[in-house]
């Protein structure tokens, strides 16, 4: 395979106090985005994580200057992109949610057109599509219509395609979805690759375990802000707490006397599978052990881990449901 | 360049997707193959003749009915002058019309009482109706080669001759292809990139929103091109299209309405943003000019009352009934020069319905709303 190119310029990009109301002549306009900051640095990976209309695609559009923000401002590589779009979009390579290819086009000619698009130069073409091509894995496939791909080799083009121009920065909106288990892993490798190239990474998805292969750093969003940010790592340290799993046949007054336990944050699930917020985790398993064995329950389960991204995830968000 | 690569991918784009051209060609086609059907119909009564006197008179009548025409056609196609054979194709029902010269024919028309028959199976009163006035113009010809005329006809044309009814036809056709091809075409280039999901492709390219604009109405400018051209050589194949005229002004008129038409497909395709809405919009848009703009003059001779005199008072004020009109008059051979001022409204209607479509597109290739 080809490596992914260098890139040449670090571009960083900055949303400051970003703000985006849609319908604002209406009585109760919508906002999107509330007050957004936002810094995503060259040669990491930024993903942004949040439920259904929390506003990753929001401001993934803001970042492109598909959308004028309602108060605030978007840089990107010291251009507002308001001011200039079509100079920030120079500097973009973005795979849309939805890929945008043109299924009857071959994938040479999805290419090809994007590269006079974005006014790759006439000699470098060839070259350049044959090397994104082999990057994906689609080189023998690159004159076979994009129509008869499948989910996975059709977002695998799309990365390529955002790769083709050499973009400083990289804009992925969900870029695995739908994909079987071997193409996500090539994607996420060249994803990785890139930033390690230097790239200045964005990624939406909704995936945990895409998340924490991949992010550098985590902004999880909801309701248009921010509701926290920093490493796979420190997000799960933000809790400050530890999860006990528990497989038991508990009756009612049991799973009281769990809830009252010292160090019991809260106790969810159902019978007979339990988790346990604890604060301490080491000595909680311990008095969840003796409560056992002193209400003569067996345990088939009994296990202590730290709070993975999907704790903290729906932590932070809830377990609403969301349209 | 930019542009031209947009168009050349939707042009690509077009001849891989067999539905988008049936529908840019074939509804043109269509008027075609139906008029070709019924001018022909319009222009000549097959009729046959049973000749049961043997007179001079007789045989100078019927040379007469052979001979009597348009400036297309002969109104008469004698299919029989044998008595016998006539009245058993027309009991049969296989001839609609039956002209008899009766026995004593000669001795009547010497004495000034000549008279003929006519026997019509009433398919319809239009075609009664031009059977019995046909035969009634021949009758008067036939008597103003014997005496004195005793009505003196005096025609105006509107044009500089006579207009046939395939010339007539042939102009509304191509013009009405040019239109609904510009509409239909740039419509559908529009909207597909929404329909097909693909319109952020361009919109996060870094080109000025004017180049996808013009982009996108260069495309649908080619696409027509290829469906005018085809329904232009059926029209000369079909109804013997010859204009006399300039062929260079009349194609200019035929761009000037897929100029038109790809304006208004721009607005509607950006509007709807869904492809089969495009047609479901497109045809009776075009079809509409068409029937309004393209028949202006057959809806003059109708207009006495009713609904029919409000569409021609419409017809008179849409901007494109000038262009049918001169269009008309270029086949004819007139001059060009002299004809501007009719096609001054639509040089005017062009440029505000251009501006309207570049302005509806670049503010769609300018934002997403959100979640998009």
């Amino acid at each position: 395979m080809s490596p992914v190119p260098s890139v040449t310029d670090a571009v960083e990009v900055r949303l400051e106090s970003v703000t985006v109301e849609f319908g604002r002549g209406r009585k109760d306009p919508l906002r999107a985005l509330d007050g957004l900051d936002l810094d995503l640095r060259p040669g990491e990976v930024t993903v942004l994580l949040g439920p259904n209309g929390s506003g990753k695609t929001t401001t993934v559009n803001l970042v492109c200057g598909l959308l004028r923000p309602t108060s605030g401002r978007v840089w990107v590589g010291g251009i507002e992109a308001g001011e200039d779009p079509d100079g920030v979009r120079a500097l973009l390579g973005v795979t849309p949610q939805e890929t945008a290819l043109y299924e009857d086009l071959t994938a040479y000619e999805n290419l090809i057109f994007h590269a006079q698009l974005y006014r790759v130069p006439p000699l470098e073409r060839r070259q350049r599509i044959a090397e994104v091509l082999e990057l994906v894995g689609l080189s023998g496939r690159q004159d076979d219509r994009v129509g008869a791909y499948s989910g996975g080799m059709q977002r695998r083009l799309a990365l390529a395609r955002a790769l083709l121009t050499h973009p400083p920065v990289l804009i992925l909106d969900e870029p695995t979805l739908g994909v079987d288990v071997q193409s996500r892993a090539a994607i996420w490798e060249r994803i990785r690759e890139t930033a390690r190239r230097g790239c200045t990474v964005l990624l939406t998805t909704n995936y945990m375990e895409e998340a924490a292969a991949l992010a550098d750093r985590l902004a999880v969003l909801d309701g248009g802000r921010i509701v926290a940010e920093g490493s796979v790592h420190e997000l799960q340290r933000q809790l400050a707490s530890d999860v006990i799993e528990l497989d038991a046949d508990l009756d009612t007054a049991g799973v009281e006397a769990l809830s009252v336990l010292a160090g019991v944050l809260r106790v969810e699930g159902n019978p007979p599978r339990f988790r346990l917020w604890v604060a301490d985790g080491q000595s909680t398993l311990l008095s969840v052990a003796e409560l056992m064995r002193d209400r003569g329950v067996n345990a088939r389960v009994l296990s202590l881990r730290e709070p993975d991204l999907n704790d903290v995830f729906l932590e932070l968000t809830g377990r609403e449901l969301r349209d | 360049m930019a542009v031209w690569w947009i168009a050349v991918k939707d042009w690509r784009r077009f001849i891989r997707q067999p539905f988008f051209m049936a529908v840019s060609i074939l509804i043109p086609l269509a008027f075609v193959l139906f008029y070709s059907l019924i001018v022909p119909s319009s222009q000549t009564n097959p009729v046959v003749v049973a000749v049961e006197d043997r007179s001079p008179a007789a045989s100078r009548f019927l040379e007469t009915l052979r001979k009597v025409e348009s400036e297309e056609a002969p109104w008469f196609e004698v299919v029989t002058d044998d008595s016998e054979e006539a009245r058993r194709l027309f009991d049969s029902g296989d001839a609609i019309g039956l002209v008899v010269i009766p026995e004593g024919f000669g001795d009547a028309v010497a004495q000034g009482r000549g008279v003929v028959e006519l026997h019509v199976h009433n398919i319809n009163s239009d075609y009664s109706k031009n059977l019995a006035l046909r035969v009634d113009h021949t009758v008067r010809v036939f008597e103003d080669r014997i005496s004195e005329p005793v009505i003196v006809v005096e025609e105006t044309t509107r044009f500089a001759g006579t207009l046939t009814m395939g010339t007539y036809i042939s102009t509304s056709i191509l013009l009405f292809a040019a239109v609904y091809a510009g509409l239909v075409n740039t419509g559908l280039a529009v909207a597909s990139e929404w329909s097909d999901r693909t319109a952020k492709n361009l919109l996060l390219s870094p080109r000025p929103r004017a180049v996808l604009v013009a982009g996108k109405v260069l495309a649908g400018l080619g696409q027509s091109l290829v469906s005018v051209l085809a329904v232009a050589a059926v029209v000369v194949v079909v109804f013997g299209f010859r204009p006399q005229g300039s062929v260079f002004a009349i194609a200019g008129l035929a761009l000037v309405m897929t100029i038109l038409g790809a304006g208004l497909g721009a607005i509607i395709g950006v509007a709807v943003r869904k492809t089969l809405a495009v047609v479901s919009i497109g045809i009776p848009t075009a079809l509409g000019i068409y029937f309004l703009s393209g028949f202006e003059d057959s809806l003059r001779g109708l207009a006495w009352d009713g609904p029919v005199a409000v569409l021609w008072q419409t017809s008179r004020f849409l901007p494109t009934t000038g262009v049918f009109s001169v269009t008309r008059q270029l086949a004819l051979g007139e001059s060009a020069l002299h004809l501007t001022g009719e096609l001054l409204p639509a040089f005017v209607l062009i440029p505000v319905v251009l501006g309207v479509a570049a302005f509806m597109l670049r503010r769609a290739f300018q934002s997403l709303p959100g979640g998009q």
